[in-house]
């Protein structure tokens, strides 16, 4: 774990007792909405449609049982009791008051945290790979380059007011479990033919109303040029990047302007101008990487121990033995694995943890978990580094929270954004969607038998839950004073990141289970054995198979 | 679709807490939608919004479009209005 030094606990805590000013400053009248609103974006405040939403940075997903103890007293005292993670790895609260909201930010600082860059046209909180510091096929650990980036670009003043949000994303694995090409910058950690660790470098992609796959600009990034590299991007961006429309202000809409060609020429020619004027000061010093890399050394890993209870509870419990069919990812060291804590109980809110489940799984990551936890972009809890002989203790520990559903990666493991229900961009509801189907696809042995399947719910076009890369992606809008929901078929998020397609019309609210009961009921007819995935099936059939499902009940209403 | 009754009230967030609050008839905020001030015409809704703009409790006070109940109460025409009004339907605060 990163562990702040004197200059960042300064640097929060300045921030902190800043904002604390502006914030006074606001209630007394001396600063109007209009000059106030950029300043409690700054530090992750935002005005949703019930309360204020602060939503709080987990650096690439990395937190330790203190940080989320921490989060669950926030919870307790200063919200409702319950947090949201988030599709980017943070978590939101959404019922803070502005009053007590210099106070939340002091008692982040307390354990190194904050909600700096959660908000803005700026660098936004780097993601990474989930299963970072642990997967058996990690090539290198992600979180020293977030970390790098992540300090970089804190308050640089170069990039602090980008056309538009900018988000990067880093993956270590030989697959991508990042997501990274549907980020501005996605940066994939390679070997070349020399086995020397670098980049590969992928530039805009995203997701939204044009949602993108993006274009490769550098195909191997020496790791000492990592910095002057993102920053050539950022700087032909940040000069050439619309500003006249926010709708087209991203970086993607650049690229596709002047031409993938065009863009990584001028990036390429930055870059060198970067190095020529600034020398070796241009490169991350390998001293410096190393001083990042030393706080993310991997744990003394232990012995295996006895197994007998782990067998015995996988022969005699069969909900012990589907999760961890189902929860578990292979660990680099042996006698380890790697748990999906899951957030998506039957008819649960995707994401959502109380403060009684916080410290649960704080107590767990202390007690058989090195201390550490990841917040994964599905929304759940990863416990990275765990012996397999204590599974048996750790999921009774899940089984009494209400955290033991054995659905990783399964249809019920729905990732949802807040929808209408809180967020103020939104045109309809998402959560109740997912709550519906959760609870539809309750049977764990049809789940099983579905296998891997990704549903996700967006409730707007801005696609927070990334349902453009989901095997059926549902998007809710409003027509006609109604909410009616989109259905995109066959995307994917991963090694060969696909966008989905439009089906066709919405299908109103209650027609949405039914719609994708019927899907579901087609790829189990048409996949060539259990072991063809919905993607490989639609691909290899196309839509019409699918759509003629979708729409062929006449009671099923429609919504242009 | 035509309207042949103007009829709209105002709505804004409350500058300490965020929570939803609408301009009743004595001029204050309340929490209750039912208790929200009507504007039959457009002039008065322009002139209520004026006068909630000058309210420093409140923060972005807007015109909300609604229609009349059979219990003579304000129901918002727009969904986010709608949901607005009842809070969520999900969640710790839907318990």
């Amino acid at each position: 774990m990163y562990r702040y030094d004197e200059f960042d606990d300064d640097f929060v805590a300045r921030r902190v007792e800043t904002f604390r000013d502006q914030v006074r400053r606001r209630l007394s009248g001396d600063l109007t909405e209009e000059e106030f609103k950029p300043l409690r974006l700054q530090n992750g405040l935002y005005l949703q449609l019930h309360a204020y939403m602060l939503r709080v940075a987990i650096p690439y997903g990395s937190l330790n049982s203190a940080q989320m103890r921490q989060l669950a007293k926030i919870a307790d005292r200063w919200d409702r009791g319950t947090g949201h993670f988030t599709t980017r790895q943070n978590i939101q609260f959404n019922w803070i008051s502005l009053i007590d909201t210099p106070d939340i930010l002091a008692a982040l600082a307390e354990v190194g945290m904050h909600a700096i860059q959660t908000s803005g046209n700026c660098i936004r909180n780097v993601v990474a790979d989930h299963l970072a510091g642990a997967a058996d096929d990690e090539i290198e650990d992600p979180r020293p380059t977030a970390e790098l980036l992540r300090q970089w670009s804190t308050d640089h003043p170069e990039f602090s007011f980008l056309p538009r949000k900018f988000k990067i994303a880093v993956s270590g694995g030989q697959v991508d479990r990042a997501a990274t090409r549907i980020h501005d910058i996605g940066l994939r950690i390679v070997k070349n033919a020399s086995d020397q660790i670098g980049y590969k470098v992928y530039a805009g992609g995203g997701l939204g109303r044009a949602p993108v796959v993006a274009e490769l600009v550098r195909e191997y990034l020496p790791k000492d040029q990592l910095l002057p590299f993102i920053q050539a991007i950022l700087r032909v961006y940040n000069i050439e990047g619309r500003r006249d429309n926010l709708h087209k202000a991203r970086i993607k809409f650049l690229i596709k302007s002047i031409g993938i060609d065009s863009f990584r020429n001028k990036v390429e020619e930055t870059f060198a101008s970067l190095l020529q004027h600034n020398g070796d000061r241009a490169l991350v010093a390998p001293a410096e990487f190393q001083r990042i890399q030393n706080h993310f050394r991997t744990p003394t890993f232990f012995p295996p121990g006895d197994r007998q209870a782990y067998h015995d509870a996988t022969n005699t419990d069969p909900g012990f033995r589907r999760w961890t069919e189902t929860n578990l990812h292979a660990h680099k060291a042996p006698g380890y694995t790697i748990v999906t804590i899951s957030l998506k109980p039957p008819g649960g809110v995707p994401g959502d943890a109380d403060s009684r489940q916080m410290r649960a799984i704080a107590d767990l990551a202390e007690t058989y978990g090195h201390d550490e936890l990841r917040i994964s972009q599905d929304q759940n809890v990863i416990l990275p580094h765990v012996q397999i002989e204590h599974l048996p203790a750790i999921y009774e520990v899940l089984r009494s929270h209400d955290l033991h559903s054995a659905n990783g990666g399964q249809i019920t493991d729905i990732v949802a954004c807040p929808g209408m229900d809180y967020c103020s961009l939104a045109t309809a509801r998402s959560i109740p969607v997912s709550q519906a189907l959760s609870k539809h696809f309750s049977d764990s042995v049809r789940v099983g038998k579905i296998g891997d399947f990704r549903i996700k719910v967006s409730g707007c076009i801005n696609s927070c839950a990334h349902h453009h890369v989901a095997d059926i992606g549902i998007l809710g809008l409003e027509k006609s004073g109604r909410e009616s929901y989109q259905i995109t078929l066959g995307g994917h998020s991963a090694e060969d990141l696909t966008i989905g397609e439009r089906a066709g019309p919405g299908v109103e609210a209650d027609e949405v289970v039914p719609a994708v009961e019927r899907l579901v009921d087609a790829y189990l007819a048409l996949r060539d054995g259990p072991d063809e995935s919905f993607r490989t099936t639609y691909r290899r059939l196309g839509q019409a198979p699918f759509k003629s499902v979708l729409y062929s009940e006449k009671k099923g209403r429609h919504v242009a | 679709m035509t309207h042949l009754l103007y009829l709209s009230i105002i709505s804004a967030n409350d500058l300490r807490h965020g929570r939803v609050i609408y301009l009743d008839k004595s001029g204050n905020w309340t929490h209750e939608l039912s208790q929200a001030a009507l504007a039959h015409s457009e002039q008065q809704a322009q002139s209520l919004l004026l006068a909630a703009q000058q309210m420093k409790q409140a923060v972005n006070p807007y015109l909300v479009e609604v229609t009349l109940g059979e219990d003579a109460v304000p129901r918002p025409i727009h969904l986010r209005e709608i949901h607005r009004g009842h809070g969520p339907t999900v969640g710790p605060a839907a318990a």
